[in-house]
């Protein structure tokens, strides 16, 4: 799993390459570190699908940020990683571009 | 029918008693009706008898007075006693008095009324009673006045008072009769009075005298005179004297009886016609509900034997769930509750499948004992593993054993191997299938070998045929293309091949689809008989990957990058989503199952193509399908994640199936891509 970070002002990109699953989910949640950004995209682009492990660090990053007052937007979202959205209810709760 | 026989002759038996009964007690009810309706007859009678009687004396009574009056008038007034005195015998009259307007009397031929010198004229006013009563003349003119007999005022003899007015002087002329007197004035005027007279359609009036000579009599006109005697006990009668004639009225008993006849008579038949048509009723009422009792009893073993038929049959499909390499669907539609069609299939060998279709000869219930003969003939003689020739011709010799009613049964029996999709098959005299080789459907035509039951010691002839993957065999009865609607025409060899060609046969759903074409065919008409079908499709072999780890998060990765590989050349819609359900498998299984080892097996399957995944585990039993799906609409701060696993395995996986076995957790999950056929 590759995780690359890019800050353009107040906005965060997190781009994130390679499946998400049990085995990969802890290595995504140490990448996901948001610092003082107001508005962070998580791009999954690069990732062919993504279990209910990813769906539970989604969730985390989601309610962190409406904590802070900012916002997070999921962004490149594949097929099968949209299926599992649909499918859990997580495309009505997420911000997904 | 012993029992009902005796049945009814207990309720004719008890109807006839019950009429006899009821017709005794009109009878005896009727008798006393009549009995009484003849006394209540005469008593009215004699009302009127008495009326007519005294107007009958007294008018007779009053002419003599009259005659009395004129007799005195014309011997001139005054008279004396003597003259008086002859005058009354002559006219047979008591006594004979004439008294002034006063009431004195002034002549008389009694001569204790006259005046002399120790006292006065014996005065009608003044002796009161019923003496009084006769002042009534004095007010003239052509008055006349009777009294009844009865005791009178002056001296108390008995005596019956008449008088009339007299013109000459206004007082009037009055005679008193005694009893014989006034027989002998009256008897005369009674003469034949009552002749005509009829009481009660044959009964009458008969009056006598005091010394029982006939008056007058009904019965016999000339019989004045002759000497009465009492009517006999075949009469109801009454005597009354009236006016001093013993009278009677009397009723012949069979003339009175005459309307109890009748009533009695007309109640008889009616009773009779009602009882007759209330026994059939009753009759009627009892027979049809035994009838239908034993409509019942017979409606409920039949259901129990078609429960006992449809399980003998193979009917859970798919019937070998983790069998991949084909698919077996069949169905069976009986035209009566019991048919005497069936299917079957097993196997026979490792790799070997049986699968027949087969039809007796007949329908119902003969047909179906038959049927579950031949099934178990052919089953047992197939367990010994020989070749399905050897079997049929085992199978032929059993059922011709003791078949005296010449029944048999014609059957297609193949057996395929699921390794190579060769197939040996043997036609009993059946219809020919119809087969999908490499795209091409057609009927599957061969020379048919002598039906089963028929003839002992028969050979019967194998033949062969190779399957491919995607290949199928379709088996059915005549019931189906010997269908037949309202106008009598066929569904047809061609209207069944046209309709298998048209479907891909997938899943059972050719059979359901050749039902209902065949249905529509019919269009109302009956389902003339067993409509059965099976359809056996060869997949050909999977690809297979299995391997076995331990419960750790090394071995998840390990399990997951096989799986990867395993998936090499699914198109990765399929694959990315598979790969996600299995994680959350294998993720529930490493983390919370307890499970010392687990197992992955990867299916790649053929026509259709597909991937199926078996999960095993040793863990504590867990029955993912029968959790509870999480709900997926609440809002992010109330939502969790736990849950969500399932639910994706669930939505994206067909078919998922769990079963414990072993005391393992076996959980299989497949999915279908790409061609459908």
């Amino acid at each position: 799993m590759e995780i690359k970070t890019n800050t353009e002002g107040s906005t965060l990109t997190i781009s994130v390459s390679g499946r998400v699953d049990t085995v990969t989910a802890p290595e995504l949640e140490a990448g996901l570190k948001f610092g003082d950004a107001t508005k962070v995209v998580i791009d999954l682009a690069d990732v062919p699908y993504m279990s209910s492990a990813g769906l539970r660090l989604m969730l985390t990053a989601h309610k962190t940020m409406m904590a802070k007052g900012g916002t997070l937007q999921i962004a490149g979202v594949q097929p099968s990683v949209k299926e599992v959205f649909d499918i859990t209810g997580f495309s009505d709760i997420l911000n997904i571009i | 029918m012993t029992q009902r026989r005796s049945l009814n002759l207990k309720l004719v038996l008890s109807v006839f008693a019950a009429f006899l009964l009821s017709m005794a007690f009109t009878w005896f009810l009727h008798s006393r009706l009549s009995e009484r309706d003849a006394y209540k007859l005469i008593d009215r009678t004699f009302e009127n008898v008495e009326d007519e009687m005294s107007d009958c004396v007294e008018e007779r009574l009053v002419l003599q007075c009259m005659a009395v009056r004129e007799r005195i008038e014309e011997d001139g007034y005054p008279v004396d006693t003597a003259s008086l005195q002859a005058l009354a015998r002559e006219l047979h009259v008591t006594e004979i008095s004439v008294a002034d307007t006063n009431g004195d009397i002034v002549a008389s031929s009694v001569t204790d009324y006259l005046a002399s010198a120790d006292r006065p004229a014996f005065n009608f006013k003044t002796a009161g009673g019923q003496a009084e009563d006769m002042m009534c003349l004095v007010t003239g003119p052509d008055t006349e006045y009777c009294q009844p007999y009865r005791s009178n005022t002056a001296n108390g003899a008995w005596r019956k008072f008449i008088g009339v007015w007299m013109p000459s002087t206004g007082g009037f002329v009055e005679i008193g009769c005694d009893g014989e007197s006034l027989r002998g004035l009256s008897r005369s005027s009674l003469m034949d009075l009552f002749r005509n007279w009829r009481v009660g359609g044959n009964g009458g009036i008969v009056v006598t005298t005091m010394s029982g000579l006939i008056l007058s009599d009904y019965e016999e006109p000339n019989r004045e005179g002759a000497h009465w005697e009492d009517p006999d006990s075949s009469f109801y009668w009454k005597r009354k004297e009236i006016e001093g004639f013993p009278t009677y009225i009397m009723i012949p008993k069979d003339s009175a009886a005459v309307q109890r006849d009748v009533l009695v008579g007309a109640t008889a038949v009616l009773n009779g016609a009602a009882l007759v048509f209330v026994a059939l009723l009753v009759g009627f009422v009892i027979s049809s509900f035994v009838r239908n009792q034993i409509k019942l009893q017979t409606a409920k073993e039949l259901k129990m034997a078609t429960d006992i038929q449809l399980a003998a049959i193979p009917n859970v499909f798919p019937p070998f769930p983790d069998e991949t390499s084909f698919d077996i669907w069949a169905s069976m539609d009986t035209a009566r509750e019991v048919g005497g069609d069936f299917y079957d299939f097993y196997f026979t060998g490792p790799d070997r499948v049986l699968f027949l279709v087969a039809d007796v000869s007949g329908k119902g219930v003969p047909a179906a004992m038959f049927m579950m003969r031949a099934k178990a003939q052919i089953k047992s003689a197939a367990q010994t593993g020989k070749p399905i020739e050897q079997v049929i011709e085992e199978a032929n010799d059993a059922l011709c054993e003791g078949n005296t009613s010449n029944t048999f049964v014609t059957a297609w029996a193949g057996e395929l191997n699921i390794r190579t999709g060769h197939v040996s098959y043997v036609n009993a005299g059946h219809n020919p299938p119809i087969v999908r080789l490499g795209g091409k459907v057609e009927y599957l035509r061969s020379r048919p070998s002598l039906v089963l039951g028929a003839m002992a010691g028969v050979r019967y002839r194998v033949q062969e045929l190779q399957l491919e993957p995607g290949d199928a065999i379709y088996l059915y009865t005549d019931g189906i293309v010997e269908q037949h609607n309202a106008a009598g025409e066929l569904y047809g060899d061609d209207q069944l091949l046209k309709t298998v060609s048209g479907c891909s046969g997938r899943r059972g759903e050719l059979l359901s689809a050749v039902i209902e074409d065949v249905r529509r065919h019919a269009a109302g008409a009956e389902q003339a008989d067993d409509c059965t079908q099976l359809v056996m499709r060869y997949r050909g072999e999977p690809a297979t990957f299995t391997g076995e780890y331990r419960p750790t998060m090394e071995d998840l990765s390990k399990a997951s990058a096989d799986l990867a590989k395993a998936l090499e050349g699914v198109p990765d819609d399929c694959s990315n989503i598979m790969m996600v359900a299995a994680d959350e498998i294998f993720a529930n299984i490493v983390r919370y199952s307890g499970a010392t080892d687990w197992t992955l097996t990867v299916e790649r399957t053929r026509h259709p193509d597909g991937v199926r995944l078996v999960i095993t585990d040793n863990g504590k039993p867990f029955d993912p399908l029968a959790h509870r799906d999480p709900d997926t609409t609440l809002c992010a701060d109330d939502r969790e994640v736990g849950g969500l696993g399932i639910l994706i395995v669930k939505k994206t996986m067909s078919p998922v199936t769990y079963r414990r076995n072993n005391d393992r957790n076996i959980l299989t999950m497949g999915k279908e891509y790409g061609d459908k056929n």
